[in-house]
């Protein structure tokens, strides 16, 4: 019982301990040193996320809650890795601090190295806030330095997205209701992938002597009721156009149209016809392409900043200095009125790209979803939007924070056969964060099993399943009913998880664990490499064990 | 289960509700959520009954309306039916066969069946618990508890732990206040708990404890019947286990019957004896829980079982992946209203709705898969062209082919 250990709320102090009895980098039990952690990660070209001893702390009324008091992992190219515990145990929290999302205060990450590809995310933390210990009451002053914050935010925003982006457990309170989904998929293609549709637009050749026969041919090809082939004439005609959103824009129109086609005709060439530009939308966009180029420029300062550690303050200067002058030259559209009209190619191809984008997710009909408000789909279908979302702009890292919890059985299955899916296609790495190990052995590739925020163990999901090391993991992993062996009786971890302002000491299981010894009481284990790849920090391993 | 009719416990018949959807310039009734539509199962004595479906199919509506806390549109719970009854009762359904309980819904009963009201109408004023009122149903209500799916909102945070769990004694005037208390010490102690945890209020007690609390509250007045509206959704798997092997203790103990109502086909496999799927308010299938979980035939509980993930990476199977979601209950599909669905729909499906029928000893499906009973031997099942073996690797050896459990 977490309360027991707890005294009584008079007797707390409601201020945080003392500086001194919050580790900060100089711990004895601090993680791995640097040879174990290179170890652990493995091969470092491969590797696109490297955590290594992070610490992130809650600071409330209570005390300090540790959510994560050294955890360290890395997840490679391509590769899936799942994160298991149970609740409270700072899977979340995990997650939250690699995209720098948590909340401060009350939260903070304390210490640690976050690497994305080389880019050190924490870099300039510490410089965000100073922590002192006032001497009378005994109080940590916290001062926080809103200029360091708003740098750090804006160097966070060069890798969100593009770079790491994620499904957040609840589809419906994740997306905003007052925009429509289009809407809100468009604002992430334009933010990450803005200057190539807006290249794309400018390039577009409407005018060109092959759009009128592939109009022909594809009115001819509906007449026949073949999807597949209609599908193929529509590329075609978006290839003749030299705008693929053309020809998603043909088959939305003619699909359903089989009997008369031909009355289809006028809405078509409306649909080619948008892709040609008046001077002014022309203009429009010029100077929307420099703009996003700017920013991309922007950006790419901010990521060597992070990547080398060093501030680039002349070049970041002469870049909003350009972009302020460009914002200042296209004032006058909106003093003329005209500005309503010369975006509207840019929010018609934004519309189109979002249909395609909910067309990967498998929804069956996406230009209706797109029209739609979140509050008129379903769960699962605003979890395949929240996906599509995520992966319109196309990151290196997707973090899925339970992305089926919520979801039934039939929608759960959908969803995952759709992850592994695009984890073949498209090749991200998938940082997955359940609860459920079902799912976890259906997509994972490697597991980390987290308890009361520290990993216990790391290892390949065969290894995991098949031997578990730990006593937890072994635990968890029988207290599951299972469906291909129903004899098998319930086995049960006493206890729940500890409460992490008072967490116990050495090992943080230790009170629930059936093979605790005298000295998990006292120290922290270690991990140990136990061969294959598999990583454990418990006292009953020391070095490799005997196979068989 | 291997009990006959003689302890029936509870008699679930022909069971609907339908919510009125009231819309319009006066507020008229302009349609119905049918979140019940006609199910029918017995429960027998110290039996798990498992009701499994997608959420938004009626699961919780049905626990609701069995325990008479919603009235329901019509049907009946008989309680307790001695074994004459029970006979009586399947012949009379027999011969009403396809018109609804008393005679609603506008169908004209033939005169054949006019007797059989009468006397189906005899039978309910005396078993019913719809037809109960005064002090008969405050005893009853004694009888037949719930335990609520979130323990986070199902206790009051202003009350003890013990006055939490005396409630229902003083209720019922049960015992002076110090045998009350001198109760509530014991059932505490029957679901894990320690006797200091009396003076304390739920916000101190984690999920697992506070649904303790729940199970310790349901069993103060020694029920019959539990309804454990998903006990452990809330929780987590390790918490999970402490909870269902508590009841599966106390049932041994106090003979206790459950209705299971859960999502997780894994739990109601580990914990009842008999499952009944529903769909979209309809009973889809009902069969001992080996037989259904060994041999599924509705394609929907097939799909349903196939959606599982297994904990172990080495497992492959076939999925059937259900497209869609679940249609709407207040404007459910013509036919079957899985057709819209199924992967095996045929023309039929959408026109006409399938009867429950007992296609094998002890198992009632509703599909136009299966029009007539198959014998033990016809291993030629419909769905063999569909795959049958989506379970393949999960059926024990042998068990598509052995004769029926007896």
């Amino acid at each position: 019982m977490a309360t027991e250990a707890m005294p009584a709320p008079s007797q707390r102090p409601i201020v945080a301990p003392p500086l001194e009895s919050f580790p900060l980098s100089t711990e004895p039990l601090a993680a791995p040193a640097p040879s174990e952690a290179t170890t652990i990660s493995g091969s470092i070209g491969n590797v696109v996320l490297d955590v290594r001893n992070l610490r992130t702390y809650f600071f409330t009324y209570d005390g300090v809650v540790k959510a994560l008091d050294g955890v360290t992992f890395n997840v490679r190219r391509g590769e899936t890795v799942g994160l298991v515990g149970e609740t409270g145990c700072g899977k979340s929290v995990t997650a939250f601090s690699v995209t720098k999302l948590i909340a401060d205060p009350p939260g903070r990450i304390m210490d640690g190295t976050i690497l994305f590809k080389g880019v050190n995310l924490l870099w300039g933390l510490e410089k965000e806030a100073i922590y002192r210990t006032d001497k009378k009451s005994n109080r940590i002053k916290v001062t926080r330095k809103y200029r360091r914050i708003k740098q750090g935010q804006d160097r966070m925003n060069a890798v969100r997205g593009g770079g790491i982006s994620m499904i957040f457990q609840e589809p419906t309170s994740a997306m905003n209701p007052i925009f429509s989904v289009s809407n809100q998929i468009s604002e992430a293609l334009l933010l990450h992938r803005g200057p190539l549709i807006v290249k794309a637009l400018l390039e577009a050749t409407p005018n060109a002597p092959g759009v009128r026969p592939a109009i022909d041919h594809a009115i001819e090809v509906a007449r026949s009721n073949d999807g597949k082939q209609l599908r193929i004439a529509c590329e075609e005609l978006g290839r003749a156009t030299n705008l693929p959103s053309v020809g998603t824009q043909a088959y939305y129109i003619l699909r359903g149209n089989w009997s008369n086609p031909e009355k289809k005709r006028p809405e078509l060439l409306d649909a080619v016809h948008r892709a040609r530009l008046s001077g002014l939308q022309r203009n429009f966009l010029r100077r929307e392409l420099h703009r996003l180029a700017l920013l991309q420029e922007l950006k790419d300062v901010y990521l060597s900043e992070m990547r080398h550690g060093r501030v680039e303050n002349a070049a970041h200067r002469s870049i909003s200095r350009r972009i302020t002058g460009l914002r200042a030259r296209t004032f006058y559209f909106g003093i003329w009125g005209v500005r309503g009209r010369v975006n509207h190619p840019l929010v018609e191809e934004t519309f189109w790209l979002t249909v395609k984008a909910l067309e990967g997710v498998t929804i069956a009909n996406p230009v209706q979803v797109a029209r739609g408000y979140p509050h008129e789909l379903s769960g699962g279908m605003l979890q395949r939007v929240m996906i599509a979302m995520a992966l319109s702009a196309e990151p290196e890292l997707l973090i899925a924070d339970e992305p089926t919890t919520a979801l039934d059985v039939t929608i759960q299955a959908q969803i995952l056969e759709l992850m592994r899916e695009l984890k073949t296609r498209v090749g991200t790495a998938v940082l997955l964060i359940t609860h459920d190990l079902g799912v976890i052995a259906e997509v994972a590739d490697r597991v980390c099993v987290m308890y009361a925020g520290n990993i216990v163990e790391i290892g390949p999901v065969h290894g995991i399943f098949k031997e578990p090391l730990h006593p937890y993991t072994q635990g968890l992993l029988s207290s599951i009913p299972r469906m291909d062996d129903p004899t098998k009786k319930l086995e049960s971890i006493p206890g729940s998880v500890p409460n992490l302002i008072y967490p116990p000491s050495g090992c943080r299981f230790h009170p629930r664990c059936p093979q605790a010894m005298p000295i998990c009481k006292e120290t922290r284990p270690p991990m140990t490499v136990e061969g294959g790849g598999h990583v454990v920090a418990c006292h009953l391993y020391h070095g490799p064990v005997a196979k068989g | 289960m291997d009990n006959g009719s003689k302890d029936v416990l509870l008699s679930v018949r022909n069971l609907r509700k339908h919510f009125p959807i009231r819309g319009g310039i006066f507020s008229s009734h302009i349609g119905d959520v049918r979140a019940v539509d006609g199910i029918s199962f017995d429960i027998h004595k110290s039996e798990t009954v498992g009701l499994v479906g997608e959420s938004g199919c009626g699961k919780t509506t049905a626990g609701r309306v069995i325990l008479r806390l919603i009235e329901p549109t019509s049907g009946h719970t008989y309680y307790r039916p001695s074994p004459e009854v029970m006979e009586r009762l399947k012949v009379l359904y027999g011969a009403l066969d396809g018109t609804p309980a008393d005679g609603e819904e506008g169908r004209k009963p033939s005169p054949n069946s006019v007797e059989a009201l009468k006397e189906l109408d005899g039978i309910a004023n005396k078993y019913s618990i719809y037809r109960m009122s005064g002090k008969r149903l405050q005893a009853l209500r004694g009888k037949l508890q719930i335990v609520f799916q979130d323990p986070f909102s199902s206790l009051s945070p202003r009350l003890l732990v013990r006055d939490i769990v005396a409630e229902p004694l003083e209720i019922h005037h049960m015992g002076t206040r110090a045998e009350r208390y001198k109760r509530v010490a014991e059932l505490l102690q029957a679901v894990g708990l320690n006797p200091d945890h009396l003076w304390r209020f739920p916000h101190e007690f984690s999920g697992g404890q506070r649904q303790r609390i729940g199970i310790a509250r349901a069993l103060a007045l020694r029920p019959d019947f539990i309804v454990l509206d998903e006990p452990t959704s809330a929780l987590d798997v390790s918490v999970q286990a402490q909870i269902l092997n508590i009841l599966k203790r106390l049932q041994v103990e106090q003979e206790l019957s459950y209705l299971f109502i859960s999502h997780h086909l894994s739990v109601v496999r580990a914990v009842s004896h008999r499952v009944v799927v529903m769909y979209l308010g309809k009973m889809a299938e009902s069969a001992p829980t080996e037989e259904l979980f060994n041999r599924p035939l509705h394609p929907y509980t097939q799909a349903l079982l196939a959606a599982i993930p297994i904990p172990d990476p080495d497992h492959h199977r076939e999925r059937i992946i259900l497209s869609g979601d679940v249609p709407s209950p207040a404007a459910p599909p013509p036919g079957c209203c899985f057709h819209t669905r199924c992967p095996v729909v045929m023309p039929i499906c959408s026109k006409v709705d399938p009867p429950l029928l007992e296609v094998r000893p002890d198992h009632i499906v509703a599909c136009h898969l299966y029009p007539k009973a198959i014998g033990p031997g016809d291993s030629a099942l419909p769905m063999a062209s569909v795959g049958s073996s989506p379970l393949g690797s999960m059926t024990s050896p042998g068990g598509a082919s052995a004769p029926p459990a007896s």
